[in-house]
C-alpha cells in the first residue's frame, strides 16, 4: 500500500504533495500530461492579487518553483498517467503509457482541476469551435496558433486573458461577446484588450457558426434582458475560430465515483464535493484541493493543497497536532485574505456554507 | 400532477417490462399508473448490453429451446414494426448474433447441439467453423473455435426502447410516477387492494409486479434471485463488422455487441466475484471487474488493446432456476399478477407486454403463457448457495 497518492499535478496537487513530503510522507503525484504544473504553464501573464500571494509573478514561474521544490523533497512523479477510477477502500485504477494498474493508498488527494463548460449553438461541433482554455494550451504549450480571426465568447477573466494572449501571438480578435449587460472579469484585463482594438459587445450572443468542414464565419446578435435574441440585430462576421469561455466546472468524476457527498453551488461551478477545513471529503482518507473543490484561482488552489498536505502528514503521525494547527492556521489566514474584495467575498460565503453542510453531516 | 388515491391498474417498476405492459394495457383502455422507485430505465433496463438474443443458454433440451423461440421469434417480428408503432426510434439493428465456442470441448458440443436445434424446429441457426467465423468478424482472436450464428439476432438501444414504451403509454393516458417506491403490497382477505408508497397509499383493482430483480422483495414466495452483472463501454471507433456476441471464458458468460449505433463497443461479464444475495442489489464496481471486462478485448479480439474505456457500471438482473421469467397471477391472492424474472429482456419484453395485456383484458393471450406460470416457483424455495455469482449458480444447477 502506498502512503499518499495525489491525482493531478496542478498548483493544488503539487502543493499537497510538497507539503506532506516536507514532513517525511512518501508521496506519488500523478498527472496525465507529460509535465506537471496543470494550468500554470499556460499562464504567461502576471498573476493578480497581493504580493504575498505571488501576484505579479507569471504562472509558469510559479510552476517552475513548485516543480523544483517537489523534486528536492523526493516526490515521485508519474507522468502521462491517467487515474481512471477511485474505488472503495482507497483503491485507484491508473493507466500509464504501457499498462493499467490497481494501487491502494492510505490517503488520496484529488486535485484534478476543472473542465470548461460547453455552449451549444448551431455549428458548435465544427472544427474551429473550442474552449478558450484549449486554445490557450495549443498556443502557449504546444505553440500552435489555432486561428487567425477569432470570436471570443464570454468576458470572464479567462475570456479576457486568452483574448490578450491571442493578440500577443499575432491573431486578430474580431469581437468578444458577452450575454450579460456588463463585463464580468477584471476591468484591467478588459481595458488592455480594448486598448488593443478588440470590440467588447455586452448583451450579445453567438447565433451560429458556419462553414463547410470548419468554421468560416459566425453570426452574432444583440439580446434583450431576458436573453432573447433581438430580431434584426444579427451580424455576420468572418472568423476561423470561435473560443468559448463561459465558465468552468469542477472535474469531479473521481469524487462521484469514490462516493463523496456533494452540494450544488452555481457560483463555484456547480456540484462541489463537501469538505472539511482540512479539505477532507465525506469519504474518510480522500481529500480535495483546488478547482475541483470549487472554481477559484491558482493562489487559493495552492493554499488548499497545502492544507490537505499538512492534514495528511498530521493524520499519518508525521507531525504533532499542535504543529499542524499552527501551519494550517497560516493557510486559513491566507485563504481568508484571498477571498476578500468584491470578487472574493461571495466565494468566502459559499466556502463557509460547504463547511457548514459538511459539519452537519455524519462522517462516513 | 397530483398523486392519485386510486386507479384501475398499478404497475410496480418502470423498466422495459413495466413500461411495455403499461403501454399495452393503456392502449386497451385500462387506467394505468406506473410507479418507479428511481427513474425510468434505472434498473437492468438502463444497464444492459442491448443484445436481442433469441435463444440464450446452451440447453440441449427441446422444451427449453421452444419455450424461448416460440416467444422470441414473435418478439423479433414485433420489433421490426415497433419503432413506427411507438413513433420512437430505438436503434434496432438486426445485425446477427454469434455464440462463440472458445475451447475444443465447446466446439464439439456445438457440433451436436446445432443439428439437434434444427431437428426440433430451429431452422435458422447456423454452425460456423473458425474460418467462417473469422470471415464474419475479422476482429476475433485465435481463441475462437467456431460459433452458433443466428442472422436475425441483433442489438437495440434499451434506454430508448424503455422510454419509447413509456411515452407511448402516456399517449394512452397512462401516468408515470418516478421516485415512488412501493413499500408494501396491501392484502386483505386474500385480495391485493393497494400499495403503500413513500408518496402515499393508492388503491387499485389490479397490481402488477414488474420489479424484476426486486420483485421477490415484495412477493418473497416467488423464487427469483437478483444477479449483478457489469459492463464497460469503449470510446467511439470506426465502423467494424457488427454482431452481438456471447462466449464463456473462465466459466463466466461474457457478452457484448461489437458495435452500437453510436460507434462504441460494449462488453461485460468477466471478473464478478461471488457475493451474498442482498449485495447483488449494490451497483458499486470493483476495479477488478473493470479490469476483467476490459481483458475481454485482449482475449477475444485482436488489435483493440489501445481502445479507451469511457464508462463502466454494474446492474442487477433476475435469475430463475430454468432461465425463464415468471408471468401470471400469484396463487391464493386475488388481484396480484407478476411479470418478472427476466435475464434476457430485449428478446422478451415487447411481446410479453402484449401477451400479458391480452391475458388481462381478453382472458386469453394469443400465445399461451403457461411455460412461465409462477406456480412453478411458488413456495418451492431452492436452498441456493449463500454467496454466488453466475458461475456458482450455473454449477449449482448442474449438480442438482
Ligand atoms: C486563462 C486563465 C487565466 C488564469 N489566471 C489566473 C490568475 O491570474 N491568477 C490565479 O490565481 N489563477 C488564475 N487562473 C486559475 C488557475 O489557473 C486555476 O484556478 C488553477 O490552475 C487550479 O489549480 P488546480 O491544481 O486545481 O487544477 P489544474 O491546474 O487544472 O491542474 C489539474 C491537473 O490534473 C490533471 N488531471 C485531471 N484529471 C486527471 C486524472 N484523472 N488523472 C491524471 N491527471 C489528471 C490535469 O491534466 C491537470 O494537469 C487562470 C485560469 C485560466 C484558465
Ligand atoms: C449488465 C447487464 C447486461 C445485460 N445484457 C442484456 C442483453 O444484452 N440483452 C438482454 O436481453 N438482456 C440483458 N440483460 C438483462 C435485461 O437488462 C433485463 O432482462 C431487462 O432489462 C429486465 O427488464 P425489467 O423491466 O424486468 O427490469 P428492470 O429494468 O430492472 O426494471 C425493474 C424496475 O423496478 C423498479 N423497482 C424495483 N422495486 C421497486 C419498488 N419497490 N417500487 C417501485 N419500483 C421498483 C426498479 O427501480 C427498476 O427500474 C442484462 C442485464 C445486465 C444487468
Amino acid at each position: 500500500m502506498e502512503e499518499v497518492m495525489v491525482v493531478g499535478g496542478g498548483p493544488a496537487g503539487l502543493c499537497a504533495a510538497i507539503e506532506s513530503a516536507r514532513y517525511g510522507v512518501k508521496v506519488i503525484l500523478i498527472d496525465e500530461n507529460d509535465m506537471p504544473g496543470g494550468q500554470l504553464f499556460k499562464q504567461i501573464h502576471r498573476f493578480f492579487g497581493s504580493a504575498q500571494h505571488r501576484a505579479g509573478i507569471r504562472g509558469y514561474d510559479i510552476g517552475n518553483s513548485l516543480l523544483s521544490e517537489s523534486e528536492k523533497l523526493g516526490v515521485r512523479v508519474l507522468l502521462n498517467t491517467v487515474v481512471w477510477g477511485i474505488f472503495q477502500d482507497n483503491f485507484l485504477g491508473i493507466k500509464t503509457e504501457k499498462e493499467t494498474k490497481i494501487l491502494q493508498a492510505k490517503k488520496i488527494v484529488v486535485g484534478t482541476g476543472a473542465l470548461e463548460n460547453p455552449l451549444a449553438f448551431p455549428g458548435w461541433t465544427l472544427p474551429g469551435v473550442m474552449g478558450a482554455g484549449a486554445a490557450q494550451t495549443m498556443m502557449n504549450i504546444q505553440r500552435v496558433l489555432p486561428g487567425k480571426r477569432i470570436l471570443m465568447i464570454g468576458s470572464g477573466n479567462v475570456g479576457l486573458i486568452v483574448s490578450y494572449q491571442l493578440l500577443q501571438a499575432g491573431a486578430k480578435v474580431v469581437a468578444l461577446v458577452e450575454a450579460l449587460p456588463k463585463i464580468s472579469g477584471y476591468l484591467v484585463h478588459a481595458a488592455k484588450i480594448s486598448r488593443a482594438g478588440v470590440q467588447i459587445l455586452t448583451s450579445h450572443t453567438i447565433v451560429k457558426a458556419d462553414g463547410k468542414g470548419e468554421v468560416k464565419k459566425a453570426v452574432i446578435a444583440k439580446i434583450d434582458e431576458n436573453f432573447k435574441m433581438i430580431k434584426g440585430t444579427e451580424k455576420e462576421i468572418k472568423v476561423d475560430l470561435v473560443c468559448i469561455a463561459v465558465g468552468l466546472r469542477p472535474l469531479d468524476e473521481l469524487c462521484w465515483m469514490a462516493g463523496c457527498q456533494f452540494t450544488y453551488i452555481p457560483s463555484l461551478g456547480g456540484f462541489i464535493p463537501l469538505h472539511s477545513r482540512d479539505m477532507e471529503t465525506t469519504v474518510s482518507g480522500i481529500y480535495v484541493a483546488g478547482d475541483v473543490s470549487g472554481i477559484e484561482e491558482a493562489s487559493t488552489a495552492i493554499e488548499e493543497g497545502k492544507l490537505a498536505g499538512i492534514a495528511i502528514a498530521e493524520s499519518l503521525g508525521y507531525i504533532s497536532k499542535k504543529e499542524a494547527e499552527e501551519k494550517k492556521e497560516l493557510s486559513w489566514e491566507s485563504l481568508r485574505e484571498l477571498r476578500l474584495g468584491s470578487f472574493g467575498e461571495g466565494r468566502q460565503k459559499t466556502k463557509d456554507l460547504i463547511l457548514k453542510q459538511y459539519n452537519s453531516l455524519h462522517k462516513m | 400532477m397530483n398523486f392519485p388515491k386510486s386507479t384501475d391498474v398499478i404497475i410496480i417498476g418502470g423498466g422495459l417490462v413495466g413500461c411495455s405492459v403499461g403501454y399495452q394495457l393503456a392502449k386497451r383502455g385500462r387506467d394505468v399508473i406506473i410507479l418507479e422507485m428511481r427513474n425510468l430505465a434505472s434498473g437492468a433496463s438502463g444497464r444492459n448490453g442491448g443484445m436481442v438474443t433469441q435463444l440464450d443458454g446452451r440447453d440441449k433440451n427441446k422444451e427449453a429451446i421452444l419455450n424461448r423461440l416460440n416467444y422470441t421469434r414473435e418478439n423479433n417480428k414485433m420489433l421490426a414494426g415497433l419503432a413506427e408503432e411507438l413513433s420512437y426510434d430505438f436503434e434496432y439493428n438486426r445485425c446477427g448474433g454469434i455464440d462463440i465456442a472458445c475451447s475444443e470441448e465447446e466446439w464439439e458440443y456445438f457440433k451436436k447441439l446445432v443439428p439437434f436445434q434444427k431437428e426440433v424446429g430451429d431452422e435458422e441457426v447456423i454452425l460456423v467453423d473458425k474460418q467462417q467465423l473469422k470471415d464474419l468478424c475479422s476482429l476475433l482472436s485465435d481463441i475462437v473455435w467456431g460459433a452458433r450464428y443466428r442472422p436475425t439476432d441483433g442489438t437495440l438501444n434499451p434506454f430508448k426502447l424503455n422510454i419509447g414504451f413509456a411515452l407511448a403509454a402516456k399517449k394512452y393516458k397512462a401516468k408515470v410516477f418516478t421516485e415512488t417506491k412501493i413499500e408494501k403490497i396491501v392484502i386483505k382477505h386474500g385480495t391485493a387492494i393497494g400499495v403503500e408508497t413513500n408518496n402515499g397509499y393508492i388503491q387499485a383493482n389490479l397490481i402488477i409486479n414488474a420489479a424484476n430483480a426486486w420483485a421477490p422483495l415484495l412477493i418473497p414466495e416467488i423464487d427469483i434471485l437478483p444477479l449483478r452483472q457489469v459492463a464497460v463501454v469503449t470510446e467511439r471507433i470506426p465502423e467494424l463488422p457488427v454482431y452481438s456476441f456471447e462466449a464463456i471464458i473462465d466459466r463466466q458468460v461474457i457478452f457484448g455487441s461489437t458495435q452500437q449505433k453510436s460507434g462504441n463497443l460494449l462488453v461485460g461479464g468477466l471478473g464478478t466475484q461471488a457475493r451474498k444475495r442482498e449485495d447483488h442489489y449494490k451497483e458499486d464496481l470493483s476495479p477488478y471487474e473493470i479490469e476483467g471486462s476490459t481483458a475481454i478485448f485482449n482475449i477475444l479480439f485482436k488489435g483493440l488493446g489501445d481502445v479507451n474505456i469511457i464508462r463502466s457500471w454494474a446492474g442487477t438482473m433476475a435469475f430463475t432456476a430454468d432461465g425463464l421469467p415468471c408471468i401470471g397471477p400469484i396463487p391464493q391472492i386475488q388481484g396480484l399478477y407478476i411479470v418478472a424474472g427476466f435475464s434476457n429482456g430485449m428478446a422478451f419484453a415487447p411481446i410479453i407486454g402484449k401477451l400479458v395485456a391480452e391475458d388481462l383484458t381478453q382472458g386469453k393471450p394469443s400465445i399461451t403463457l403457461k411455460p412461465f406460470n409462477p406456480e412453478r416457483f411458488y413456495n418451492k424455495k431452492i436452498s441456493w448457495p449463500d454467496s454466488y455469482n453466475y458461475t456458482v449458480l450455473a454449477e449449482f444447477l448442474e449438480r442438482k
